[in-house]
């Protein structure tokens, strides 16, 4: 049995663990995450029983942290995951989900869902382009990108909603343009990505399942045929470099074309760091001091973006799976157990954050988990940084106003991203002072 | 036990009992060594946890993993002859006294 460090500190088995649904009720903890975690901190409780099925649910920064470096703490297969989507409509309307079609594509393309020998392989064929050196060699595209989109937004004039006009057209236009992506094909990207956030819904209705599934069949083959076509026309070296990659790949389960490869990995680029920088804005503009002080010092662009997605992170729980006997402080984790982590919970710990709940532009880097941990955190990050600093330099700037009509349309609930409803602005082009 | 010396920004410096077949890194962000987070877990994929091997050290530890050089290649900080990935240095006897610096831009 593989040990990962820490204190002895939890039961032995799992059953003896406080189980989640007996401590907060399940439409509080679908509701809200971050307050139903906020309240098991108070209860000094970090690693819970699932009631439902066996599981692990962690909250705790340090168990979550020594977990996710386990190197038995794995992916979840594909089959885990399409059939927990399908049980979720069962659950929650009575009716047959049916079948999980084009899901079920779009999972096996992803990185996410390897595992070991697959995984490093497939990880290295994307992680190369997404090193710091990499995509800052793209920041300039991007301020060109959130000109433009800022220029569209002034020149409309009245109220937008940061997120579906700003942030998402931003990321979207970004990576179609990186990935050969013709321009008039990225609103209706973007569109599909908006439908395809249904499959992080805790109880989806039948009609919420048909449309994410209709959605994600489009965007595999649009965003599929498209990156296959620019790729045949030669001139894309980002292609042309995955498309190498993918080939010395040579192992069973693994991708097995370039368009569906990039569908998959990119949509977290296309659609999770658009949420990222709503929220990062959303929390930066909650006070119009912070928001001075980064216009006067713009060397605090990346400590307001890195605040803002320990805030609010936009994936805030993601399963992984003890594919050996684990034990860790203690507990005995059999192969096979599911393992619930609350990413956006380990960025709130008190234990590891002071006054974890309070947007604060001069907090110490700490070990974040906004963007999952150990061998499978988000091989997209260095890249969701550099296009959340770039806008927010771009929306920070001297000749550019934001005025956030409000701040209180409240967090999607029942869903595992973490979004605003809408977050109303007008964005005005001023003269420098 | 081995020691390994970090030394950080303002040559402010940490010195460390690091059991043999423990890694650098490990030590370090157990010991809140400052600039040296460990994101990955040990995997060589994130890069926070760049160091610079003193002499004579460096040619003691092992060739980089494709992976490590990957990273080191893609740091935006300045990567040295001596720059490795302190995740990927395992403690042992002849590595007693290594010195390690942690670039300024991570502390």
């Amino acid at each position: 049995m593989r040990r990962s460090p820490g204190a002895t500190d939890l039961p032995p088995s799992i059953s003896d663990l406080p189980a989640l649904s007996d401590l907060v009720p399940p439409d509080v903890w679908a509701a809200d995450l971050v307050a139903a975690s906020e309240g098991l901190f108070e209860r000094d409780v970090r690693v819970l029983r699932d009631s439902d099925g066996g599981g692990l649910v962690v909250v705790g920064h340090a168990a979550m942290r020594a977990l996710a470096q386990h190197a038995e703490v794995g992916a979840t297969p594909v089959e885990f995951l399409t059939g927990r989507s399908g049980e979720r409509v069962r659950r929650a309307t009575g009716a047959e989900p049916g079948g999980a079609g084009a899901f079920d594509a779009f999972l096996r393309n992803q990185v996410f869902t390897m595992n070991p020998p697959l995984h490093a392989g497939v990880r290295r064929v994307v992680g190369r382009h997404l090193v710091p050196r990499a995509v800052m060699g793209a920041a300039g595209r991007a301020e060109r990108v959130i000109a433009e989109v800022l220029a569209e937004v002034v020149a409309a004039g009245g109220p937008v909603d940061l997120a579906r006009d700003v942030a998402g057209p931003y990321v979207t236009r970004f990576w179609t343009g990186q990935l050969g992506i013709p321009v008039g094909t990225a609103a209706r990207v973007q569109h599909l990505m908006h439908e395809m956030n249904r499959m992080f819904l805790f109880a989806p209705t039948v009609d919420d399942r048909a449309r994410m599934l209709a959605a994600t069949a489009e965007y595999m083959d649009l965003v599929g045929r498209t990156v296959a076509r620019a790729w045949e026309h030669g001139d894309n070296a980002l292609l042309a470099d995955l498309a190498r990659g993918l080939d010395g790949v040579d192992l069973p389960g693994g991708p097995a074309e370039l368009g569906a490869f990039v569908a998959a990995n990119f949509f977290d680029g296309f659609h999770t760091v658009g949420v990222a920088l709503a929220n990062a804005v959303h929390h930066l503009y909650a006070d119009p001091a912070d928001v001075e002080r980064v216009r006067r010092d713009p060397s605090l662009v990346p400590a307001a973006f890195t605040e803002g997605v320990r805030l609010s992170a936009p994936l805030m729980l993601t399963t992984r799976m003890a594919h050996a006997d684990v034990e860790h402080a203690g507990l005995r984790i059999p192969a096979g157990t599911p393992i619930t982590m609350v990413w956006i919970a380990g960025n709130r710990d008190p234990e590891v954050h002071d006054d974890p709940g309070r947007y604060r532009l001069d907090r110490a880097p700490r070990l974040g988990t906004a963007f999952g941990g150990g061998a499978r955190i988000c091989p997209g990050r260095n890249a969701a940084r550099m296009l959340g600093e770039v806008a927010l330099r771009a929306l920070t700037a001297a000749t550019v106003e934001v005025h956030v009509a409000t701040t209180d349309t409240g967090w999607v609930p029942g869903s595992g991203i973490r979004r605003r409803a809408a977050i109303p602005v007008v964005v005005r082009q001023v003269a420098a002072a | 036990m081995p020691e390994a010396r970090f030394v950080g920004a303002g040559s402010a410096e940490t010195v460390l009992d690091v059991p043999n077949g423990q890694t650098l890194k490990q030590a370090a962000v157990d010991n809140l060594v400052p600039g040296i987070i460990g994101d990955c877990g040990g995997y060589a994929t994130c890069g926070t946890c760049h160091v610079v091997v003193d002499e004579p050290f460096r040619a003691r530890l092992p060739t980089p993993s494709e992976d490590e050089e990957i990273m080191l290649e893609g740091l935006l900080t300045p990567v040295t002859a001596g720059s490795r990935l302190a995740c990927q240095i395992t403690m042992a006897d002849d590595l007693d006294g290594i010195t390690v610096h942690v670039p300024e831009s991570q502390g």
